[in-house]
């Protein structure tokens, strides 16, 4: 399900902007027969697009069809003098990925920019789809949710262990192969306004204006229980606006810039009702988190969530830089932004069946603590860095830098919530202020040695302190050399190396606690450490090597590399490892052709220990879980270009590959395996292939115009362990299950390119 | 807990006064001397240097300046009257020291989005103006790269992102869609990672402005870093993580239950193993029923769900 936009209020201006544009030096050309507008270029011909698959993937961000199209339109206008300048680039015209950027400049006087860029997103292909929308309510029909809750009554009081997936699937397929099929997939229309004035004057004006208007489906999960997961379309409906105001006051040595920014995202399906599959009526029971299944069958008729509400951001800010000399500089930054979402709160669930422990109907919003959100938070940053040269060839720099997420919210506390739709859970929870500010501290001292080379040795402490987690402050410290130099004419070396240590308070396992009204022992295991609070080592390497060894060669070759390590953690990521290698050769034998190749390797391997509980958490080592993701990513590229007189042929290859493994362990007679002997790895931890080649023709059949010849060849295939074998029906699953995989596509177009 | 903070500032405050005061006392190098030839003289010899047609050739740089090629190159008198002697060349801007190149560069754009240049990781890595730009040999529009478009100019150096972009889940930059500069200032920004924001989650706010918040019930790690999850060039996994779920979960989550069980190979919803299959394990596993990982607006919605 697509929606589709219609003209909207942001979309006309915009565009009566553009025309606006357009027509004003087109006015002033009549007026002033100096200035002109040309067309400067025209690209259109026909493309036929042959695809095997429907799969979303194909045209994730793009819009490949067959028919007419109009890649490229440059239309540019100037003056005799070149004064005034106005240039139009249209690409992809009329498309779903189109974009049109209008530039039009008074020399050293003002300028306006426009931009409009549209983004298609295409999420999955034929996704089935059981509902029918209205609006933001997801039905189906009573009847039919009548019959399928009669049958399961009937069954239920039969032999509820009876009620199991065979069941379950044979009353809920039909119903699915009836099912209409529908595209899941987003549309983003952006466009961007700039107008700046006294470009070339001590102060400077800019007004800028954007404005994204996102519209269609994505997947979004929700469910009536732990057995009754329920897949839908997302509807999509936000317009996001942002506003900025700045001035720039340019000076001898410096300047200093300010302005203020506002934006706000408008969510204009914030809720969405949709109905139980399984359910006409509603029900509850302490186990109707787990229906439809043994233990129940109970639960709420339909459901309700609420997306992500409407909210504000409003930033003033200033920044400045100086120099003094040719020896020393200075920038400081500052700003503070006021976060706001004040969003009405929606009731605990819809359920009539539900009463709280207090006896009050759950479902009524009246009984919320308060009606609206009432969410504020300031964030802060200052920024001051400094430099200074010595000695002619020394330099030191320094900066500091404070990050401040100040919580204003009103903590909201609540007596117990509607447990999946369908039951009351008395456990009294409250919503913990959570706020962090960061400190960072660092100064540098670098060498230049000879013209062509410098020394850096760095130093930083990276500091957090958080309000309600687990670490209530670390520090990291960060040692880095830098070498970077021309070693020859023809060689270029760029080479860093870096350590970490990050070392923290006392980790507080107890923190979690702070969300609930009456404390009690956390769930969670308290030897587990998140690995963004934990203490951890971490060393980074890089080098990069740029080579030219002869006429019309170069060459050039880099590692990097990053190790990160918790050894403090016995549960959680307990190590990390990043190593990429990559070599690129250019050959340009004369100025009519020039080849390139390029080869990376990308390998990352991280693992993790957990550890599987029942209902207290187990303190038992052989209870304990490992996992290690193993990710190989390998590309490589090769290309030609090659250019005559009145010909042009280009040819380019690439391929990428991604080899993951998942491999698990676990020890025999703990909680994780059971009966199995064993752990069952995950080979294909996303395996995934793309082959794209492509190449074009071109021929200039008289001085301005051009005919080409294109063709371009996708060839993309997915193992992928979490989309294998997804059917619209699994076990406590409803899902979309479309087509998001393998698919082979030839693309085949002509053009004609009119120069003028 | 240590707290280095204090004597840390003091200490870089102290050394950063004595170095200033060393630097404010060094006497700023003399300028250059020697007349000036003209542009037209320039371009008599060196035809193909033409700045015609280029942001140079334009009225407000005549307007800036009347010294033409010598607004960069300096002085060239000398050299015209005597061009084989090679001590008299002018300057030629991509020999020099990649601060003295940057310099050059700088003494007209100091300004708009070259403001932070000083202090940027780039001028500290010793890239200069000219190792992107091209005044005489661009490819790319009035930013003057040298490379055939913003993307590819990044690349020359960052070829891993190349790569990171061709992974299945990425944002739209080999698509055209989006490029590197719209999220980094590669002339130096307030904030890391030269990102054109005060902090990485201002930076993804600014197009994913549903997860701004704030909301009822937070995520905490979501509003510190998104880079906590989330790889921002490209994932093999869904929505760019940087493990996939549910292990992005359970690195932090080992809960009593559910969250701490193992999910491994045998709870796949294999054709033949359907029956094991979990719905923590495949699809939007763990965000099958937490889909508002981001932030829940449910009162609720303690555990983040609908």
């Amino acid at each position: 399900m697509r929606d589709r936009t219609i003209l909207r209020p942001a979309w006309l201006l915009c565009a009566a902007a553009l025309l606006a544009l357009v027509a004003a030096p087109a006015a002033r050309a009549a007026e002033d027969e100096g200035f002109q507008l040309h067309l400067d270029a025209l690209v259109f011909g026909p493309q036929w697009v042959d695809v095997d698959s429907n799969s979303a993937k194909f045209q994730e961000y793009t819009d490949e069809t067959d028919g007419f199209k109009i890649p490229k339109v440059v239309i540019s206008g100037s003056d005799p003098e070149g004064k005034r300048e106005l240039g139009i680039w249209l690409k992809d015209v009329g498309q779903r990925d189109a974009r049109y950027t209008l530039d039009y400049d008074v020399s050293g006087s003002y300028s306006f920019f426009l931009d409009y860029n549209k983004i298609p997103h295409n999420y999955q292909n034929d996704a089935t789809f059981l509902w029918t929308r209205d609006g933001n309510l997801f039905e189906i029909a009573a009847p039919i949710r009548a019959g399928i809750q009669a049958a399961l009554e009937t069954r239920f009081a039969a032999s509820p262990a009876s009620v199991n997936f065979a069941f379950l699937n044979g009353l809920i397929t039909p119903y699915l192969e009836a099912a209409p099929r529908v595209d899941v997939g987003l549309q983003r229309d952006r466009t961007h306004a700039r107008f700046e004035l006294g470009k070339s004057s001590n102060i400077g004006w800019g007004l800028e204006y954007k404005h994204e208007n996102r519209t269609g489906s994505r997947p979004l999960g929700v469910a009536f229980g732990f057995n009754n997961v329920t897949e839908l379309p997302e509807p999509i409906d936000y317009d996001t606006d942002d506003a900025t105001l700045d001035g720039e006051w340019r000076m001898k040595n410096g300047a200093l810039r300010f302005g203020y920014r506002y934006s706000r995202f408008e969510n204009n399906i914030d809720t969405i009702y949709w109905d139980n599959p399984f359910r006409a009526t509603d029900a509850t029971n302490s186990g109707a988190y787990q229906a439809p299944g043994s233990s129940s069958i109970a639960g709420g008729a339909r459901g309700i969530a609420s997306l992500n509400p409407d909210n504000s951001a409003g930033s003033l800010f200033a920044n400045g830089n100086w120099r003094w000399g040719k020896k020393f500089w200075l920038n400081a930054a500052f700003s503070q932004t006021d976060l706001k979402q004040n969003a009405d709160l929606e009731p605990y669930l819809l359920n009539s069946a539900v009463r709280t422990t207090a006896g009050q109907l759950a479902s009524d919003p009246g009984i919320l603590p308060q009606q609206t959100a009432d969410r504020k938070v300031t964030l802060t940053s200052f920024n001051l860095d400094f430099g200074t040269r010595f000695a002619e060839v020394f330099t030191f720099r320094a900066r500091y830098r404070s990050y401040d997420y100040d919580n204003k919210s009103s903590q909201i506390e609540i007596p117990g919530y509607g447990r999946y739709h369908g039951y009351w859970q008395n456990v009294g929870r409250i919503t913990p202020k959570y706020a962090w500010s960061r400190e960072t501290i660092s100064a540098e001292l670098g060498w230049e040695i000879g013209k062509a080379s410098r020394l850096g040795l760095e130093y930083k402490i990276d500091s957090m302190d958080r309000d309600f987690r687990e670490v209530k402050s670390a520090d990291d410290d960060v040692v880095r050399l830098t070498f970077d130099s021309k070693l020859a004419k023809d060689w270029n070396l760029r080479a860093a190396a870096e350590m970490g240590n990050r070392s923290t308070s006392e980790y507080d396992y107890y923190a979690e606690e702070w969300s609930f009204t009456e404390h009690g022992v956390p769930s969670q295991n308290p030897d587990l450490r998140r690995y963004d609070e934990a203490e951890r080592d971490y060393e980074r390497f890089n080098v990069t090597l740029e080579w030219m060894p002869a006429s019309g060669w170069s060459v050039a070759a880099g590692i990097d590399t990053r190790q990160d390590e918790y050894d403090e953690s016995i549960l959680g990521l307990t190590d990390e490892e990043y190593f990429n290698w990559n070599v690129e050769v250019g050959y340009a034998p004369s100025e009519k052709i020039n080849f390139f190749l390029h080869y990376q390797q990308a390998d990352r391997d991280s693992s993790m220990v957990s550890r599987q509980s029942g209902a207290t958490a187990s303190l038992d080592p052989r209870d304990n879980w490992y996992a290690d993701f193993e990710e190989n990513n390998d590309m490589v590229g090769f290309g030609f270009n090659y250019r005559e007189k009145r010909w042009s042929y280009r040819a380019w290859i690439n391929y990428s590959e991604s080899d993951g493994f998942l491999d698990f362990e676990a020890t025999q007679g703990g909680i994780p395996l059971g009966n199995r002997a064993a752990a069952v790895d995950i080979p294909n931890y996303e395996d995934i292939k793309l082959f794209q080649g492509g190449m074009a023709f071109d021929y200039k059949i008289m001085k301005n115009t051009v005919v080409g010849l294109f063709y371009r060849y996708e060839d993309y295939s997915i193992d992928s362990f979490i989309l294998q074998d997804l059917d619209p029906y699994l076990p406590g699953a409803l899902l979309l299950a479309g087509n998001r995989g393998d698919y082979e596509a030839n693309i085949l177009g002509a053009t004609l390119k009119l120069k003028f | 807990m240590r707290n280095p903070r204090s004597w840390s500032l003091l200490g870089l405050a102290l050394l950063g006064a004595v170095l200033v005061g060393a630097g404010l006392a060094a006497p700023v190098a003399a300028q250059e001397g020697g007349g000036y030839a003209g542009g037209e003289t320039c371009i008599g010899c060196h035809d193909g240097m033409s700045l015609a047609g280029t942001p140079h050739g334009r009225p407000a740089f005549a307007a800036q300046t009347t010294l033409s090629c010598e607004a960069c190159h300096g002085p060239g008198a000398a050299h015209a009257d005597d061009p084989d002697d090679l001590a008299l060349r002018p300057k030629k801007v991509d020999s020099l020291r990649a601060s003295e190149a940057s310099a050059v560069c700088l003494s007209c754009h100091a300004g708009g989005n070259q403001a932070l240049w000083h202090g940027s990781a780039h001028e500290a890595r010793q890239v200069s103006c000219v190792s992107c730009h091209s005044v005489h040999g661009a490819k790319y529009g009035k930013a003057l790269l040298k490379s055939a478009n913003p993307v590819e100019s990044c690349y020359e150096c960052h070829r891993d992102v190349r790569a990171d972009t061709y992974k299945n889940s990425h944002h739209p930059i080999r698509e055209g869609k989006i490029s590197c500069a719209d999220c980094h200032n590669p002339h130096g920004s307030v904030g890391e990672k030269m990102v054109v924001a005060a902090s990485v989650n201002d930076l993804c706010y600014s197009c994913h402005a549903n997860y701004r918040g704030p909301f009822v019930w937070e995520h905490p790690p979501v509003r510190e870093n998104c880079g906590n999850c989330h790889t921002p060039h490209g994932s093999n996994h869904l929505y760019l993580q940087k493990t996939s779920i549910p292990f992005n979960c359970q690195q932090c989550h080992a809960n009593t239950r559910h969250p701490g069980t193992i999910y491994d190979g045998f709870k796949l919803p294999t054709l033949e193993n359907e029956g094991a299959g979990t719905n923590r394990l495949f699809n939007q596993a763990c965000l099958n029923c937490h889909p508002m990982i981001h932030g829940s607006n449910a009162v609720g919605s303690p555990y983040l769900g609908q």
